[in-house]
């Protein structure tokens, strides 16, 4: 009698499961998560660096996220250190390729790191974009590269133009892939308009003594200086022991990196009226109000500064939207990147087969109470 | 007059490696291992300083505070090397040490950051004279750094306990039969070797900016140096500091007029310095031969 009253309940229970079931109305939207990696120095001299541009892309991918889950998209970084060197960029991009499978890069970060992985990409199908890279060298290697970068073609154009109105010139440059592009080619076109280098010196990268350095350059009494050094340590290590050196009355022309917050407060008597060549600020309003709100969240962006601030923001949005483009085919992502133009906090973003971004000219800051002014 | 200043610059190093070389002494004296280890506490010493100064201790506490820190270290060290010391295993104590010192480093780069540091903020003030100038915290350097070395040359020369440290390297078992705590001697020894690194660190910690993979060039030099003057005379090694750290500095720094030598080459020079002195003398300059038993 029991096992009939289970029977019936089973039954039942079945009927009423079998009833309450709805034929699916619409089928369910699949989700193609995307890994991408970044390469950048997350440790070492240059770590600021690469901690900013992680910071960012914290900040900004989920919007991008957001923006793309009706297509069905999701990206997840994956961040490699590249230690702002080609050895250990070598090894990141072998870990992001080889292991998770990643087929699309931000980065690399310094030169020195996209220099290195350029050949690497087109056996391996891999897309990279990069937001800072700025050795001239980049252009050609690879068609899977793009740099948001400005060439530092331009912004020698604008060092060599300043320092071009003295008549002794001295560069002192660290030994990293990006200086060193910025050095020869400063040293070519100061050749090429007859101007005398006094002085040229390197030291080794991340030091953090170049006083005897400075001596030297100092006992070849120049009239003005090219402070050549990369971001971090080094630049304000460069701004302060040149400080500690009395009487030196010597005109001062610098990269970027000179207008980071940190160097400024470093040495802000040395570095008045110094000239420093970059590209020119990007004043959207839009754009600043994002940037401080990624700044209030994220904490200061001091080493990256606006210009670059804004490709980091650009090139997760466009490498994002040339994924989506593509579906998720790094190869017609390459062509789209290469041919295609979009909108940026930089303004247009169009490669036209090359591997810099097209349009970009230098600015000329002067740095006056302790801030750097763009100059008209 | 460029030379003169360039040499002044380069005696600030030189007490930097000169400190690290004689802990690198100390200890190899009373254990014969190579414990480069001590580079780890150079480092700690240094971040030690800035982390009591970002904390709003007075720079003397911070100073004190990290004095004992690298000390605490140094007698930490021991208790990892003291079994290869006892079972005359130098090599896999150099192992040990060499661990040590990547684990360290990997741990304050992981509290403290990998970006730089400076522990003194600003512009550092310069004395002049004679034309020729030096940072407050170089002279500081000089003054420590010099006292220090000629205490420990002192020590190791001067007093009996000199040759208590001498009795333990040429022959522990005996020195232990003459009535020589062994343990003791080293266990100290690696306490004032540790704070020998510590005082480097806040050396160069106060003088210039500070990155936990930046003391390698610094550890380099002193193990060389201890190396070509002879690993069993500590005159040696300040013979060989001396020559290994100011003439790369005065090479490089010579007016050649439109030729200019790279700071780069610093430590090439230093490299070939140091193979010429080991080929003539594969013993180090200043090695003393010692009966054996």
């Amino acid at each position: 009698m029991t096992k009939k009253i289970y029977s019936l309940l089973l039954a039942g229970l079945f009927l009423f499961t079998a009833c309450t079931q709805q034929a699916p109305t619409t089928p369910t939207q699949t989700t193609t998560k995307v890994k991408i990696g970044m390469i950048a120095p997350l440790t070492g001299d240059a770590a600021a660096l690469g901690e900013e541009m992680k910071a960012i892309t914290e900040y900004v991918l989920p919007s991008v996220n957001e923006k793309y889950k009706s297509q069905g998209y999701e990206f997840e970084v994956v961040y490699e250190d590249g230690k702002c060197n080609a050895g250990s960029s070598t090894n990141a991009f072998s870990k992001l390729t080889d292991i998770d499978g990643i087929k699309f890069i931000f980065g690399g970060a310094c030169s020195g790191e996209s220099l290195a992985i350029a050949p690497l990409l087109e056996g391996k199908k891999v897309v990279a974009v990069s937001a800072t890279s700025s050795n001239p060298d980049i252009e050609g290697k690879s068609p899977y590269l793009f740099s948001l970068s400005y060439n530092d073609e331009t912004v020698t154009d604008g060092l060599t133009a300043e320092l071009s109105k003295y008549k002794k010139v001295a560069l002192l440059s660290e030994q990293s892939e990006y200086n060193t592009g910025i050095k020869k080619k400063v040293e070519e076109k100061l050749g090429k308009a007859n101007i005398e280098i006094v002085a040229n010196e390197e030291f080794a990268k991340g030091s953090s003594d170049v006083r005897n350095v400075l001596q030297k350059i100092k006992a070849k009494n120049p009239d003005v200086i090219l402070l050549n050094p990369n971001v971090g340590v080094t630049s304000e290590t460069v701004v302060k022991q040149m400080a500690e050196i009395k009487d030196w009355k010597v005109a001062k022309v610098g990269v970027f990196n000179l207008m980071s917050e940190s160097v400024l407060k470093a040495a802000p008597d040395a570095l008045e009226g110094t000239v420093v060549i970059d590209v020119p600020f990007v004043n959207d309003p839009k754009f600043v109000s994002y940037l401080a709100e990624i700044v209030k969240s994220k904490g200061e962006l001091n080493d990256l500064g606006n210009y670059y601030s804004a490709t980091v923001i650009d090139s997760v949005n466009l490498l994002a939207e040339a994924i989506v483009k593509s579906g998720n085919d790094s190869e017609k992502a390459k062509e789209w990147l290469s041919k295609e133009s979009t909108n940026g906090n930089i303004g247009r973003i169009t490669f036209g087969g090359k591997n810099f971004v097209q349009g970009i000219t230098f600015a000329k800051f002067v740095i006056k109470n302790g801030k750097a002014e763009q100059s008209k | 007059m460029l030379l003169l200043q360039v040499f002044l610059n380069s005696l600030v190093s030189l007490i930097q490696v000169l400190l690290l070389a004689a802990g690198l002494y100390l200890v190899y004296t009373v254990t014969r291992i190579f414990h480069v280890g001590l580079i780890a506490i150079v480092i700690v010493g240094a971040y030690l300083l800035y982390f009591f100064k970002e904390a709003g201790f007075a720079l003397e506490y911070g100073i004190i505070l990290s004095l004992l820190g690298s000390g605490l270290l140094g007698w930490l060290s021991y208790f990892l090397l003291r079994d290869m010391a006892k079972k005359k295993q130098p090599l896999l104590g150099l192992l040990l040490s060499i661990t040590f010192w990547l684990l360290l480093e990997a741990l304050v780069a992981i509290t403290f950051g990998s970006d730089g540091k400076f522990i003194y903020e600003g512009v550092i003030p310069n004395y002049y004279f004679a034309g020729l100038q030096i940072t407050s915290t170089g002279v500081v350097n000089l003054a420590v750094g010099a006292a220090l070395v000629l205490l420990a040359s002192f020590v190791i020369y001067g007093l009996p306990v000199g040759r208590i440290l001498r009795a333990t390297h040429q022959h522990p078992e005996c020195a232990n039969l003459s009535g020589i705590k062994v343990g003791t001697v080293q266990s100290w020894t690696f306490i004032i070797a540790g704070v020998l690194a510590g005082t480097t660190g806040i050396l160069v910690g106060i003088n210039r900016a500070i990155v936990p993979t930046s003391f390698t060039s610094i550890l380099v030099v002193a193990f060389m140096s201890f190396i070509v003057g002879g690993v069993n005379n500590f005159r040696g090694t300040i013979v060989a500091t001396i020559v290994l750290v100011t003439i790369p500095e005065l090479f490089i720094s010579l007016p050649l007029g439109a030729v200019s030598i790279p700071a780069s080459w610093g430590m090439v020079i230093t490299f070939v310095l140091a193979m010429m002195m080991l080929y003539f003398k594969p013993e180090g300059i200043f090695y003393q031969q010692t009966r054996k038993s």
